[in-house]
């Protein structure tokens, strides 16, 4: 394969820069191309109208048209990737109702597809349309903290003979890696989360969905853990996550829990190690 | 004699196809091209596995996304910031990317793609006048220096043309990259795709660009809607493109040409069979236009 060149400096331009008058400025031209192509009122301006020359036997709404319908599609293709588990929970109409609802009130920001719908939890929250399924928005943010953790570094954890070295816990502040979320649930959102690769005529899983479910989110190399646990080793973990010492946050989870036991406190400290949530320790 | 020189065949780099590439199989393909937005903002498995790939392949970086046609509005400080940020921040991690990867090319289209605060992904066209050029011929000026290196821009497919245009889309790209210094990434598919859609003639268009602006050549699939060619990538270079290929490859000897399959994904063997035509297409046409060259052929005598 050649090698690349260094860049070269751009020639001045040869003919003047001009445009004629009767002729929108460029940047007024795509903005009244964007703002067409992304509304979903199948309204054309008659300036963009009478501005483009359409391909094929294809009239100019029937042109614009075509780049219109791609960006509606792209954005819910987007969507049903990021938010796969509630695409097949609602069925495909459904689900592409609400895209279609989303995408007409929230338009891309950023030139990184994969960062479109991150405000979809706060949205089915207050759609009627999704009113009857409450789990929605917590799922939808089961799904985003999935994603994201899925694009994040990983962080370098300590193993279980560093943490068992640690010796006597009194005062121990562990550090939290930074590819860590806990998330208590309502719902239980990762059993359905689990069954999002299920084939097309799978029968629905039967689920409790009304189960309440506390999760660990790590990333260990390049795969994202998910871990189910108890609601007081959940109290105790995010009580560390928020650096307070492992006596203060086993405190904390017996207010929760009095029965909070040495073997769960042991059971946490092996899903800390089995997870790699932690990357240091301080006294 | 120069046109006999190779042309590698790569194929686009496709997350369904990962589980297959990480067994490393032996294959035909030379190079991959991986889409810059899909390896940029992440530190994920995608990474992990386009490093992986690179280690054992050449990689060419195809970006979707520089939007090089946008042009904010002047006097308009807001607009004018937000695409500042915007450009800042792609390149930035472009940047970062290029670094890791060491591409062997890395390109974009010539198109934009949305405006600060409305993306519209999607690769839209530009209208072919002196303010377009002046702009995007500053636009790839700034870019190659953010980058440090040359960049290639692709012409795409479109189902409208501006009425405001006052070239060619061909004399448009030569001159972009003539006065920029960047190079072509010549998408035959979406020239015959254009030329079927406008109504110009695809050879006259492929004869116009020179041999030595074009850096990679792109075959693919696509859809006829039946009111216009729709480029999907969805399907297998058709007979009309391949014959343009064929006519083209022979004045590009050395140029890596690249299938890409972005829907309805085949099977990886599918993919390679179909770079394996590319290869031999383009190794036929380069022998038979030697033959046709060679002193007594019949050619030479009929031009004689």
């Amino acid at each position: 394969m050649p090698p690349q060149d260094p860049p070269p400096k751009s020639r001045q331009p040869e003919p003047p820069m001009h445009s004629r008058d009767d002729i929108p400025a460029l940047s007024l031209r795509q903005a009244a191309f964007a703002r067409a192509v992304s509304s979903a009122d199948g309204i054309w301006p008659d300036d963009l109208l009478a501005g483009v020359i359409p391909g094929g036997t294809l009239d100019a709404a029937a042109a614009l048209a075509v780049y219109r319908n791609g960006y509606f599609a792209r954005l819910t293709e987007q969507l049903g990737e990021t938010y796969r588990t509630i695409w097949r929970a609602l069925g495909d109409e459904t689900f592409f109702l609400l895209c279609a609802a989303y995408i007409r009130t929230h338009p891309s920001t950023s030139y990184n597809l994969s960062e479109y719908g991150r405000e979809f939890a706060e949205f089915l929250a207050t759609t009627p349309e999704a009113a009857d399924a409450v789990f929605l928005p917590e799922l939808a943010r089961f799904e985003l903290a999935f994603h994201d953790l899925f694009h994040a570094p990983a962080h370098e954890p300590l193993d279980a003979a560093a943490l068992a070295a640690i010796g006597d816990l009194t005062g121990v502040r562990l550090h939290f890696g930074s590819a860590v979320r806990l998330m208590a649930c309502g719902h239980a959102v990762r059993d359905l989360f689990g069954h999002r690769h299920d084939p097309d005529d799978a029968e629905p899983p039967q689920l409790d969905i009304d189960r309440p479910q506390w999760i660990v989110m790590c990333k260990r190399g390049t795969d994202v853990v998910l871990e189910e646990i108890g609601r007081s080793a959940f109290v105790t973990l995010e009580a560390l996550a928020r650096g307070v010492s492992i006596d203060e946050a086993l405190d904390e989870a017996a207010t929760v829990d009095p029965e909070f036991s040495a073997a769960d406190v042991s059971r946490l400290f092996e899903t800390i190690a089995l997870c790699g949530l932690v990357t240091g320790w301080s006294r | 004699m120069q046109q006999t020189v190779e042309n590698a065949v790569g194929v686009g780099l496709r997350s369904e196809h990962y589980p297959h590439l990480l067994e490393r199989p032996r294959t035909t393909v030379q190079w991959f091209e991986a889409i810059s937005e899909n390896y940029m903002d992440t530190a994920g498995r995608p990474l992990a596995v386009l490093e992986k790939i690179r280690s054992s392949f050449p990689v060419a970086l195809h970006g979707v996304s520089l939007s090089i046609g946008y042009k904010p509005p002047h006097g308009n400080a807001v607009l004018q910031e937000a695409f500042g940020e915007q450009r800042t921040r792609y390149l930035s991690r472009l940047r970062e990317l290029v670094r890791r990867i060491d591409p062997m090319i890395v390109s974009d289209h010539l198109c934009w793609t949305g405006v600060p605060g409305g993306n519209v992904h999607d690769l839209l066209p530009t209208p072919f006048t002196d303010e377009a050029l002046d702009w995007i011929t500053s636009q790839v000026d700034e870019v190659q220096q953010a980058l440090g290196r040359s960049i290639v821009l692709e012409n795409v497919s479109s189902y409208l043309t501006w009425a405001s245009s006052t070239r060619s889309e061909q004399e448009f790209l030569v001159e972009v990259a003539r006065r920029s210094g960047c190079r072509i990434l010549l998408d035959i598919n979406n020239v015959y795709v254009s030329a079927r859609n406008h109504g110009f003639d695809a050879r006259e268009y492929l004869g116009a660009i020179p041999a030595d602006l074009v850096a990679q050549v792109h075959l693919a699939g696509h859809t006829d809607c039946g009111t216009h060619l729709f480029d999907t990538h969805s399907a297998p270079v058709c007979d009309d493109v391949w014959d343009l290929f064929a006519e083209t490859i022979v004045r590009l000897p050395g140029v890596p040409v690249l299938i890409e399959w972005d829907a309805e994904i085949p099977p990886f063997e599918r993919l390679e069979a179909e770079a394996q035509q590319a290869a031999k297409r383009a190794s036929d046409a380069k022998r038979l236009a030697h033959r046709d060259a060679a002193p007594g052929s019949a050619a030479e005598i009929a031009a004689a």
